[in-house]
């Protein structure tokens, strides 16, 4: 199917239900300014293949969002989502060589989308906690976020008894939000 | 700062809505007076977001879509010594620019900030596909990542004209490998078809390249014109080199 004669509301339609050739087409669409981008702005390639399946996946969680409305072209939001996340990276690795701004003043008066990228940062704040944590945490962890029932946890990761994985989660629970709480990005990014 | 085991297991029913009218009631109270607590939830709830089934599954599938496609095109690593040809060309340009410091007039100076200025476009294309007019594309790239520019010529002009898709990139990869083999008036012409269909960020940079190469020619006031296209955009990729270079030209 060729996919260049969708308007940007169908494109975004069946990249949200998962659609390979979707993903596909707009690796094609908006990887190349994107890499243009990432090396003016002292980045590589391959940094330019990163910012690329975080921005997607951002563009993806907002675009999933019911009541969601597209108002601009899915480049301007996808290049929107994609500088912020290579600023906030700049920033955190105390990289000052960025040109041009993170967004055009019409999109930075979107408080929808300027929203979804301040959760972006604390996803990504939280996620670098997360990986922090020792490997058995990690799994625990992992397996109660994801919905599983203690007896399962417990059977897979081979633990002694459900009171012992209750009381291990708990434990790396408390020291990954503590460790979260510690990083002075998070006061920064907090939003109540 | 921690809760403990019993405010952590109201936290986690609430989350399963396991509660009755009366706790639920009595937790979001809860949730008001106690920071740390609502913070907890927020956490938690980020963490569930971020370990869903729909959210992994997205993951994955970009994931496995960008591999797919880098399999599809075979990367071209840059040529061991290109790293040294910078400090190569820099040191070359210092000894010229000591000589012309000691004998030469203020001639030099253009070709001077054209030599500070000036790098090779990255290719940014990453093209796949097994067909006769993306695998001429990706040997011109090859070529040209190579900085074999004269061969990279040769197969860029024999799509020049019948290119599909990325023809602003291909004339401005043209333009650019006109200037490196120092004809720069095809390096205008290229430059300037270039610029005539590219599109934001693409136009910036093309601009970029023909205030360069009109720097190079000489043409200062044109070089200019260019510049101050540049610098109107304050968030363009070339702003801040645009604005230090025409503050030279000055």
């Amino acid at each position: 199917m060729n996919l260049n004669s969708l308007t940007d509301n169908e494109l975004l339609g069946k990249f949200v239900n998962h659609d390979r050739q979707a993903i596909s087409y707009l690796y094609d669409l908006l990887l190349p300014d994107l890499t243009a981008f990432i090396l003016s702005n002292s980045g590589q390639r391959s940094d330019a293949e990163d910012i690329f399946q975080e921005g997607l996946l951002v563009l993806y969680k907002m675009a999933s969002e019911s009541g969601f409305e597209i108002k601009y072209s899915i480049k301007s939001y996808f290049s929107t989502i994609c500088r912020n996340i290579w600023f906030n990276r700049l920033k955190k690795n105390k990289r000052e060589e960025f040109y041009g701004d993170w967004a055009n003043d019409e999109i930075k008066q979107d408080g929808s989308l300027h929203e979804m990228l301040e959760q972006n940062a604390q996803m990504a704040l939280y996620k670098k906690h997360f990986l922090l944590l020792n490997e058995k945490c990690k799994q625990i962890l992992e397996m109660y976020f994801k919905g599983k029932k203690m007896k399962e946890i417990a059977d897979t990761l081979d633990m002694a008894s459900e009171g012992y994985v209750r009381k291990k989660k708990y434990e790396c629970k408390q020291s990954l939000f503590d460790s979260i709480q510690n990083d002075p990005m998070y006061e920064e990014l907090k939003v109540y | 700062m921690a809760i403990d085991e019993k405010l952590n297991e109201k936290l986690e029913r609430y989350l399963a809505n396991q509660m009755n009218e009366q706790e639920h009631g009595q937790f979001e109270q809860l949730l008001h007076e106690n920071e740390e607590l609502a913070a907890q939830l927020k956490m938690h709830q980020a963490f569930q977001e971020i370990f869903s089934d729909q959210q992994d599954q997205m993951r994955q599938l970009i994931k496995e879509v960008v591999q797919e496609k880098n399999e599809a095109t075979p990367v071209v690593k840059m040529k061991p010594f290109k790293k040294y040809y910078y400090l190569i060309a820099a040191s070359v340009t210092l000894l010229i620019l000591g000589f012309s410091f000691l004998y030469l007039n203020d001639q030099a100076q253009p070709d001077q900030l054209y030599d500070d200025n000036f790098r090779a476009f990255d290719n940014v294309l990453n093209i796949r596909g097994a067909d006769q007019e993306s695998t001429a594309l990706q040997e011109a790239l090859v070529y040209y990542e190579q900085e074999n520019y004269k061969y990279a010529l040769s197969k860029f002009d024999q799509l020049a004209d019948t290119i599909s898709q990325y023809k602003d990139f291909v004339l401005l990869y043209m333009g650019i490998s006109h200037a490196c083999t120092s004809d720069l008036d095809q390096a205008v012409r290229y430059l300037e078809k270039s610029l005539s269909i590219s599109k934001p960020p693409l136009t910036t940079t093309v601009q970029w390249y023909l205030a360069l190469v009109h720097l190079k020619k000489l043409n200062i006031e044109k070089s200019k014109v260019y510049l101050d296209e540049i610098i109107k955009d304050t968030n363009s990729s070339y702003y801040a080199q645009a604005k230090k270079l025409r503050k030279d030209l000055d």
